[in-house]
């Protein structure tokens, strides 16, 4: 006991040995008390202990510990010079009074950034400066580099692959669809934020539904409100570009457009004409749908077009567009709005087409004289089969003139929502299509003219914990006349056709919040339709005809009066139905989700009643079309989706036009004469993560889907002459496809990187001259992006592009593939300057053993002043004059060779007003 | 006398309206830090979020003030965001009055303001813990304060002993700061040596009687002692319904107050303000930064 007495008596006693206590007052040089100095004891590394002075200058600390080597007191303050001392920690309390001498220290300042992203919720802030290259203008060229945001070619937003349902700006909803007014006509330093907003709901009473839109929101400046700002534009080439014949040498571009943004009020007008690239064009694309106008006699008989090639400019367009849109807050919760637009296009590109077709072969050498006529090149494939193969060059020239008027209104409150749209569209087309085929020109020529009267009507109400919705929608489409004609060997004939529709559909809904857990949703409609179309195909005339004569025939058949006024001697093949379509329906749905919300499954189970009516022929059928979808919210990041659905379908009176409706020179098209009806059952699961806050995206999805009808499309050709009627046959189809797609910013190194890839395969059937054959096609697709600025003058982006396709049928196999690597470098010499070039290296199977490569090559610099941008684009600098792919469309082999815009110099002046 | 009453009533009301306001310079800053503080909670539903806000530190001496900053971009005061993220974090003013700490919070319908005395933090420093912020040479040090234990990292290369929201007391100004849990974070966005007055905001009750029924008695500020502040916030905050309806407890601002205003807000939502405060229609889960 006395030994451990002894032992601790000696440790308080060599604790308390090393305890040292420093007091002291820290005073100025008017010896005035300094507080909040930082007072520390220092050995050569590391703080024994520390205080600050009090207001009176005074501190008191104790030093536990007894280093070996030097310690230190130090003094410190912002306003004054640094004083140390040396100290000697013996255990004894000591006093150390300081002066501080007055000097300022200098910090290292650090330069308040705003955060690149924030994410408030399901909203995600980036502040678009913080992501903006040296070369960028256009707000467009900023959401470019956005993390998940991808902008296409047309304009179109997606983000993590979901198009953007509403792009807002400062939260008013101005140009529904076409935002491409906004995003490639606001200057990029006149945003400040771009917010991603997931989940959206564009109606608040919907808010306590699960949503998987995507909005945008953009905030402008404060030097972009209030006042009014805008554009001009204009360029023109210097030298005249090496087009072909027929196409404009000289291009050039003007326009103006204006737009003011106040808290109540916005608007963007807008007028723009030119004939170089798209201009003029673009803006006025509505993303939304709804651009064009498409009515059951023009769906019948499409313009003759051609396809557009992947890449490369091949289109000489000339192009007009006026627009005013306007937007004003009735009150806190109400807006008024109307676009209204006028646009012109015109284009014409070069195209020569190569169409493979299975045919049986001919039993006899007469038949095989006739059969071959006009084909060039057929080859023996499979047993019984041959390969007729049609060589074509045509020069397609389309022209349009499309105006439209939309008036909206909108009061969006948590209570009621209320929605008003009238839509009124008019489109007068004209298109040319002469084909060059075996020494023979066919001349083809089509005129049309389409009017559109549509309303829409939404309108929603909380009653207690329920809901109460109405949508009313009612839209009238004519085609008063449609005139085809055909001139070819000598033949003349002609196609015209007219069109009413009347589609009403009146929708009411109830949804009972039975539970915090459990919605009822009691939805009844009413389709109630009425289509009136009628097709005249006229004989052809005798042959001994020159080509005026021709060329009078044309003219005079396409300013012909409506084709019911012809005699009945000139009519061919005549089709004239009427009738009327209702389709009431009842579908109750069942809402649940768990007490955490997370999990939200949703069973519908709509039955309808179909009632068609044209002619002679009639339909009356029950439907059941049940539904199930789930999805699993693991947190604000991520989320799993799955829905499964069988949905019946039937056709419609297109499907009960008999007689022969002649589509282009050597197509004709017959329907079965049946109402068609189809089954289909698609089932998909997706996954999403995004952590915006690391800048990493992440979607992998699945898909299948069967499909049924009981009709099917069976293909004759004989000679160069193809046409498509119907078999009464059951026909199976069906596709399963998985996708994955990610994206990752660094913004540090201003990095984007970006991969995506998709398989799919599956099988349909079609016939041929009514034999049916089973194919089955397979592919996949990978695509990678990178884009990054190793230093601040150099910007370099990386696309490669990689595709396999297979179409199989029978013992036959069609396999192509194509690679593609486009390459950007912008280099800044100084910060207003960009210098980039583009190349682009493509290179495509043509046929099982042929390739073709094809470079592309742009260049252009960009200076930009204050208000000015001043650009110089060199197009198609190696003069590529032609692009060359190929697809099957299952037993169909197209080969396609575009003529291409050849080189062009551009110059370009952009002013911010 | 109906002509003395109606004078009377017109200058009560103009009372009303004016939410008379005095300011009090406390002293000039030596520099002006700002901090991204960023707060990880659920939302209504129950999904991850995390609330954002800026703040600025103020710092003159042994005074300083930290405050949200809602002049910087993207932050904007009426925004529900904003707003959201502001229910967290209260304007703090630190040595005002000397030796303690003064905070203001805004609970709808009300601004409080509460007093405390400041206690020192009792930091442990880990010396060779070293790393790099901005530039600045940073060591660790960890505290237990409020009832959460915190890491910051703190630079002796800026010779105060400020910190972000109630944390200080280091030898060296805080750049970061971290909850245990990782619920809350205080990074620092920026540094400017420049002189701004510290302003605190004197605000006055007001009485208004031509509005709704709940103005009669109400006060649109009141002072409360901290502790019972904190039970009091930690009561209504933390209460279940909160989220889903964060106005549970004064549910008729209209009747209340006679008029509510309407902004708009984020993606064009309406936000709605009652008394001069936001009234959020939808609230996130209450993450107090104190326990004690």
């Amino acid at each position: 006991m006395r030994f451990i007495l002894t032992l601790l008596t000696v440790v308080a006693s060599l604790s308390a040995r090393t305890q040292t206590t420093i007091s002291g007052t820290v005073t100025n040089l008017q010896h005035q008390p300094v507080g909040d100095v930082i007072v520390r004891v220092t050995d050569e590394k590391h703080t024994l202990a520390f205080c600050t002075t009090d207001a009176k200058g005074t501190y008191r600390l104790m030093v536990k510990d007894t280093p070996q080597g030097e310690t230190f007191i130090r003094f410190a303050h912002i306003s004054y010079e640094v004083e140390q001392e040396k100290v000697s920690l013996d255990g004894k309390p000591q006093v150390k009074d300081m002066l501080l001498v007055p000097k300022t220290i200098t910090l290292k300042e650090v330069k308040v950034r705003a955060v690149p992203l924030t994410q408030m919720g399901d909203t995600l802030n980036h502040n678009l400066a913080s992501f903006l290259g040296k070369g960028d203008v256009s707000l467009e060229d900023g959401l470019k580099r956005l993390p998940g945001v991808e902008v296409a070619k047309s304009g179109a937003i997606s983000y993590m692959g979901k198009p953007i349902s509403a792009f807002n700006i400062e939260g008013l909803n101005l140009l529904g669809g076409k935002y491409n007014l906004a995003t490639r006509n606001i200057p990029a330093d006149y945003v400040t934020q771009v917010q991603v907003i997931r989940n959206y709901h564009e109606r608040k009473v919907d808010e306590d539904k699960p949503s998987d839109a995507v909005a945008m929101n953009i905030k402008l400046a404060k030097k972009a409100k209030m006042k009014p700002f805008g554009q001009e534009e204009a360029g023109f080439t210097p030298v005249p570009s090496s087009s072909g014949e027929g196409h404009d040498h000289w291009q050039g571009i003007l326009g103006l457009t204006g737009m003011l943004f106040t808290e109540d009020f916005q608007t963007i007008c807008s007028g723009k004409l030119g004939n170089y690239k798209d201009y003029a064009n673009s803006d006025l694309t509505d993303h939304l749908g709804g651009s064009g106008l498409s009515t059951r006699a023009t769906s019948l008989f499409g313009g003759f077009d051609g396809g557009r090639p992947p890449q490369g400019e091949y289109l000489y367009q000339r192009n007009a567009m006026g627009t005013v849109n306007g937007i004003q807050k009735v009150d806190s919760i109400s807006t008024f709005r109307v676009n209204a637009d006028y646009s012109y296009h015109r284009a014409t590109h070069d195209i020569a087409t190569a169409t493979t077709y299975l045919s049986p072969l001919p039993t006899s050498p007469q038949e095989n004289e006739s059969h071959l006529d006009g084909a060039s090149s057929p080859s023996l494939g499979t047993e019984g089969w041959s390969r007729v193969m049609v060589s074509e060059q045509t020069s397609p020239l389309s022209s349009s003139h499309l105006p439209s008027l939309q008036v909206n209104y909108r009061s969006n409150a948590r209570q009621q929502y209320v929605w008003d749209m009238l839509t009124m569209k008019a489109k007068f087309e004209h298109n040319e299509g002469d084909v060059h085929y075996n020494n023979v020109w066919a001349e083809q020529r089509r005129k049309t003219t389409s009017l559109e009267v549509a309303n829409s009507l939404n309108f929603s109400r909380r009653v207690g914990g329920h809901t109460v919705h109405f949508n009313s929608d009612v839209h009238f489409q004519r085609t008063p006349s449609l005139c085809l004609s055909f001139a070819d060997s000598g033949e003349e004939w002609s196609q015209t056709a007219q069109s009413t529709s009347l589609t009403t559909e009146h929708r009411t809904s109830f949804d009972l919040h039975l539970t915090k857990k459990f919605t009822l949703n009691l939805p009844v409609s009413l389709t109630a339709n009425y289509d009136f179309i009628e097709t005249i195909l006229c004989a052809a005339t005798p042959s001994q005809q020159s080509q005026q004569q021709q060329q009078n025939f044309i003219e005079t058949t396409l300013c012909a009066a409506i084709p019911s006024q012809q005699s009945p001697q000139q009519q061919d093949a005549h089709n004239r139905l009427q009738g009327t379509t209702f389709i009431p329906s009842f579908s109750p749905g069942f809402e649940w989700r768990n007490a955490n919300r997370r999990l939200y499954t949703l069973l519908s189970f709509p039955f309808s009643f179909r009632l068609m009516h044209y002619g002679s022929t009639s339909l009356s059928k029950f439907y059941l079309n049940p539904s199930a979808s789930l999805s699993y919210t693991f947190s604000a990041n991520s989320k799993l989706s799955a829905s499964s659905s069988l949905r019946y379908g039937t056709g419609d009176m297109l499907d009960l036009l008999t007689a022969p409706m002649q589509t282009s020179y050597r197509s004709t098209r017959t329907a079965s004469g049946v109402i068609g009806e189809s089954r289909n059952w698609a089932s998909s699961l997706d996954w999403k993560l995004q952590v915006p806050l690391q800048y990493f995206t992440l979607n992998l999805g699945a898909s299948h889907s069967e499909g049924k009808r009981n009709t099917l499309t069976s293909q004759s050709v004989s000679g160069v002459d193809v046409s498509t009627s119907s078999l009464f046959r059951d026909t199976h189809s069906r596709t399963t496809s998985f996708s994955l797609s990610s994206s990752k910013n660094i913004p540090s190194l201003f990095a984007k990187f970006g991969i995506k890839g998709n398989y799919s395969f599956g099988s349909g059937e079609q016939a041929v001259n009514g034999n049916v054959i089973q194919h089955h096609h397979q592919g996949y697709s990978l695509s990678g992006h990178v884009g990054i600025t190793p230093v601040s003058w150099l910007e370099m982006n990386y696309d490669i592009d990689y595709n396999w396709q297979r179409s199989s049928y029978e013992d036959t196999r069609n396999t192509v593939t194509s690679l593609t690597h486009s390459g950007a470098l912008h280099v800044f010499p100084i910060s207003s300057l960009d210098i980039s070039v583009n190349y682009d290296h493509v290179r495509r199977q043509i046929t099982t053993d042929r390739y073709k490569h094809m470079s592309l090559f742009n260049a252009s610099a960009q200076y930009k002043l204050k208000r000015l941008v001043l650009r110089l684009e060199l197009d198609n600098l190696l003069n590529q004059r032609h692009y060359a792919y190929t697809v099957f469309d299952g037993i169909n082999t197209y080969s396609y060779d575009y003529g291409l815009c050849g080189r062009t110099t551009f110059i370009k002046a952009t002013f911010k007003l | 006398m109906k002509k003395l009453n109606v004078i009377l009533a017109l200058l009560l009301s103009v009372t009303a309206q004016a939410q008379p306001q005095e300011k009090d310079t406390l002293a000039v800053s030596d520099f002006i830090a700002t901090y991204i503080y960023q707060c990880h909670t659920l939302d209504a539903d129950g999904k991850d979020v995390t609330d954002s806000i800026q703040l600025s530190l103020q710092v003159s001496g042994n005074l300083w003030k930290c405050s949200p900053d809602d002049k910087s971009e993207g932050m904007i005061a009426n925004d529900q965001a904003y707003q959201e993220a502001l229910m967290h974090v209260p304007t703090v003013w630190m040595g005002y009055p000397e030796g303690s700490i003064t905070c203001h919070e805004t609970l709808f319908p009300y601004i409080y303001e509460t007093q405390e005395v400041r206690q020192p933090i009792l930091w442990d420093i880990a010396s060779t813990d070293t790393l790099t912020i901005e530039g600045y040479l940073c060591h660790r040090a960890t505290a237990t304060y409020k009832g959460k234990t915190w890491v910051a990292c703190y630079t002796e290369d800026i010779p105060s002993s400020a910190g972000p929201w109630k944390l200080s007391g280091l030898p060296g100004l805080i750049l970061r700061a971290e909850d245990r849990e990782g619920i809350h974070s205080f990074m620092l966005n920026g540094l400017l040596q420049e002189q701004q007055p510290i302003v605190f905001q004197h605000y006055r009750s007001a009485l208004a009687f031509n509005q709704g029924t709940f103005t009669r008695q109400r006060f649109d500020f009141q002072k409360m002692e901290h502790s019972k502040f904190l039970k009091f916030k930690k009561k209504i905050l933390g209460n279940k319904l909160y989220p889903q309806h964060p106005n549970f407890y004064a549910p008729n601002a209209l009747g209340a107050f006679g008029s509510v205003e309407y902004w708009q807000g984020t993606g064009g939502r309406t936000i709605q303000r009652a008394n001069g405060v936001v009234m959020l229609d939808k609230a996130h889960v209450y993450q107090p930064l104190e326990l004690k």
